[in-house]
């Protein structure tokens, strides 16, 4: 299929930058620059700055009664704060463990970027970053490596002791069992999210070449927006799952 | 036993045969991809994960309808929880449409089919 028109990178391209698909596509000729300014990263760039702005616009004089977009950025902090506080362990006390610090902070970044970049592929002329494999193995990666992390920090090298099964002589069935289900995690976390925003952008394109431009793909771009939404919850949702199964007492 | 399944297993046989038709295709070129053997697989992986897809939604649905006739001022949770469980399954779906796109655009296979069954001493 043909590639975008993206205006991000059609504005880099004025200003000198080897800055799109058939630059990134032919990268050896034009060199690591072609590779920063890759279409997908551009857009990266571009989610990450807006966000910046936006939060700085919003929140220029802190009120003690809300209002306006304080009000707005409030409400999605708390709401994040509560759904991580419910999915995760969150006792305190000599015994028990505390991962809503630990944590907070990159479902927040998450929830954010993730839902920013795929609604940005619903405008003409952008593309989500979050459509390109790269961007959401990179994701996927961040979890896995700090959920291995938070089990290795609270249950020591006990940790692999939980991939063995309860009983001895079980072990050669569990561990290749238990290793083949952690590694499918990090495939089907990234091809998921991947794949649901590629087969947008596709049926977008499909029903556009089928049915003409204008009134035709609307009810799919309604699905786009829900199906954003839904999709930043389900990466959030088996996150919170991954850190709190890594954290738990074996059983 | 052969009278369940054996109408099935000759037509998993007459189904096999088709790679030696593709294979036919195939080896006069080396590096061409076998389309119409692709056009099929890309066809029949989406189709029938949209079947166990189907099934399965109808299922999780089903579950949250009769729950939410149960006890109408749980609706927001399961709604919640329904949509978490039907995004799950489609998934696997998506997984399908993955390796459809991966065997149409960017296949690693060009002549990897011949080669296979030539060494087989079949092409």
């Amino acid at each position: 299929m043909e590639h975008p028109l993206l205006f991000l990178c059609f504005i880099l391209q004025k200003l000198g930058i080897p800055s799109g698909f058939h630059y990134y596509e032919m990268a050896q000729e034009y060199g690591k620059l072609a590779l920063i300014f890759a279409p997908h990263m551009v857009h990266s760039y571009f989610v990450c700055i807006l966000l910046i702005v936006l939060i700085k616009m919003g929140l220029k004089r802190m009120e003690f009664v809300p209002k306006g977009a304080q009000n707005f950025w409030e409400f999605v902090v708390e709401a994040t704060y509560q759904f991580t506080y419910e999915n995760v362990p969150h006792e305190e006390g000599p015994g028990k463990v505390n991962l809503v610090p630990l944590v907070f902070p990159l479902i927040m970044f998450y929830t954010l970027y993730i839902l920013f970049c795929n609604l940005l592929g619903l405008f003409p002329g952008f593309m989500s970053p979050t459509a390109n494999l790269n961007v959401t193995l990179g994701l996927t990666l961040i979890t896995i490596v700090y959920y291995h992390f938070l089990g290795l920090r609270f249950q020591g090298l006990k940790y692999f002791k939980t991939f063995l099964g309860p009983i001895p002589w079980l072990i050669p069935l569990m561990l290749p069992a238990e290793v083949f289900g952690h590694l499918g995690r990090i495939l089907s976390l990234s091809i998921r999210l991947f794949g649901n925003l590629v087969s947008k952008e596709l049926l977008l394109g499909i029903l556009v070449m089928l049915a003409g431009p204008f009134l035709a793909p609307l009810p799919v771009m309604v699905l786009g927006v829900l199906v954003s939404a839904i999709q930043m919850l389900i990466f959030i949702t088996l996150s919170l799952a991954y850190f709190a199964g890594a954290v738990e007492e074996h059983h | 036993m052969l009278r369940r399944y054996g109408l099935l297993a000759v037509m998993f046989v007459l189904a096999m045969s088709s790679f030696a038709f593709a294979a036919e295709g195939g080896s006069a070129i080396p590096g061409v991809v076998p389309i119409a053997a692709i056009a099929l697989a890309g066809g029949l992986a989406v189709g029938l994960a949209a079947c166990g897809c189907g099934v399965g939604m109808g299922h999780g649905i089903r579950g949250a309808c009769e729950g939410i006739a149960r006890n109408p001022e749980l609706s927001g949770k399961i709604t919640v929880t329904m949509i978490l469980g039907l995004a799950l399954i489609e998934s696997l779906t998506i997984y399908a449409l993955v390796i459809a796109l991966i065997l149409f655009y960017a296949n690693p296979l060009p002549g990897l089919i011949p080669k296979i069954l030539s060494a087989l001493g079949l092409g």
